[in-house]
């Protein structure tokens, strides 16, 4: 898992175009702790974009966090946490740590699962504070040939992820209705929106078909 | 007013960093905290929220390979699909070896990048 740093080499390179220093493109990670919208902040700012601007876009692009965290914290939280433990929790939640935990956490006991957690996301958030650092640092002198390679490490990582955790029918039909509306969404749908819009639409159908599923097969029981 | 204004040019860049970067992504994690409250693993909010979720994980790969940025872009839409599909077969055959996915992913795509002269 460590090699999804590897995305951030790009993020900091671009953070160094943006005149941006170093201190606060190390801290973006630990801080911000969503690589899109790092992406986007660096992005935005080397291009000159209002900075109300860059606010929203933010915004938007991290809506799905609220997801991510809504769907990860009843597995994680354990009996008696309090809302300081959960909103620190919380903040480590990002797609990779979360694509992580959906693969590894069932199989763990669930007072274990927290400490777990903890343990690889830490160690992600380092790397990537690392790794960003070091974008920043060599900053023009990455071969595109290889940043074309760094691009693909995360969608190939989250390929292997979502295989890895699908384990019933309603997750393979939220994969196969993703797979089918991403061209769809990618053509009509505003940029920035098309991942929620995927997501909703794809996850909604998913998993309203299995829940048709489930009560003809308990009705015909 | 310009952030550097308002603030000194040596703390512009950090404020700038916890207002427009952290603060509109925080947001999200803080109000998940006060919905899942109560929430446990098996209801179906949760469950609804699951499957919106692996939608949403499933969009990040396919708009990555269809809607690439940076030098991603200057290749072909056919050489991106071979790529992830070498790569999830090596993963395949590889008894589910997620290094061997990235290391045969990220080859055919830098071959392909060779290749084209990118």
């Amino acid at each position: 898992m460590w090699f999804m740093s590897l995305g951030f080499l790009g993020t900091g390179s671009i953070a160094h175009d943006a005149g941006q220093p170093l201190g606060a493109t190390l801290l973006s990670s630990p801080l911000v702790w969503a690589g899109p919208a790092q992406l986007l902040y660096f992005s935005a700012l080397a291009a000159n974009t209002a900075v109300f601007a860059i606010m929203v876009a933010v915004f938007i692009s991290s809506a799905r966090l609220m997801l991510l965290s809504m769907s990860l914290l009843p597995i994680l939280k354990r009996e008696g946490d309090r809302m300081p433990m959960l909103l620190y929790a919380a903040h480590h939640i990002a797609i990779t740590s979360w694509a992580e935990s959906m693969v590894r956490l069932p199989s763990i006991p669930k007072e274990a699962r927290l400490s777990y957690f903890f343990g690889f996301s830490h160690t992600l958030m380092f790397g990537s504070t690392l790794a960003i650092g070091a974008g920043w640092l060599l900053s023009g002198n990455l071969p595109s040939m290889l940043a074309a390679g760094l691009l693909l490490v995360a969608p190939l990582y989250f390929a292997t992820n979502i295989v890895a955790s699908a384990r019933n029918p309603m997750d393979w039909m939220a994969i196969g209705f993703a797979l089918l509306l991403a061209p769809v969404a990618g053509a009509l749908v505003p940029a920035g929106f098309e991942l929620l819009v995927i997501g909703l639409f794809g996850g909604t159908l998913a998993y309203v078909i299995q829940r048709i599923l489930n009560v003809r097969k308990a009705a015909s029981r | 007013m310009t952030f550097e204004e308002f603030f000194s040019p040596a703390i512009a860049p950090y404020a700038m960093l916890v207002l427009v970067a952290f603060a509109p992504s925080e947001i999200w994690r803080v109000l998940a905290v006060f919905v899942a409250r109560g929430l446990n693993e098996t209801s179906e909010f949760v469950i609804w929220v699951r499957a919106v979720a692996t939608a949403l994980l499933t969009g990040v790969v396919a708009t990555t390979v269809l809607l690439p940025s940076g030098s991603l872009a200057q290749l072909p839409l056919w050489t991106r699909l071979i790529a992830m599909g070498i790569g999830l077969a090596a993963y395949l055959l590889l008894r589910r070896s997620v290094l061997a996915a990235i290391l045969f992913g990220v080859a055919a795509i830098i071959s392909a990048a060779y290749y084209y002269g990118v």
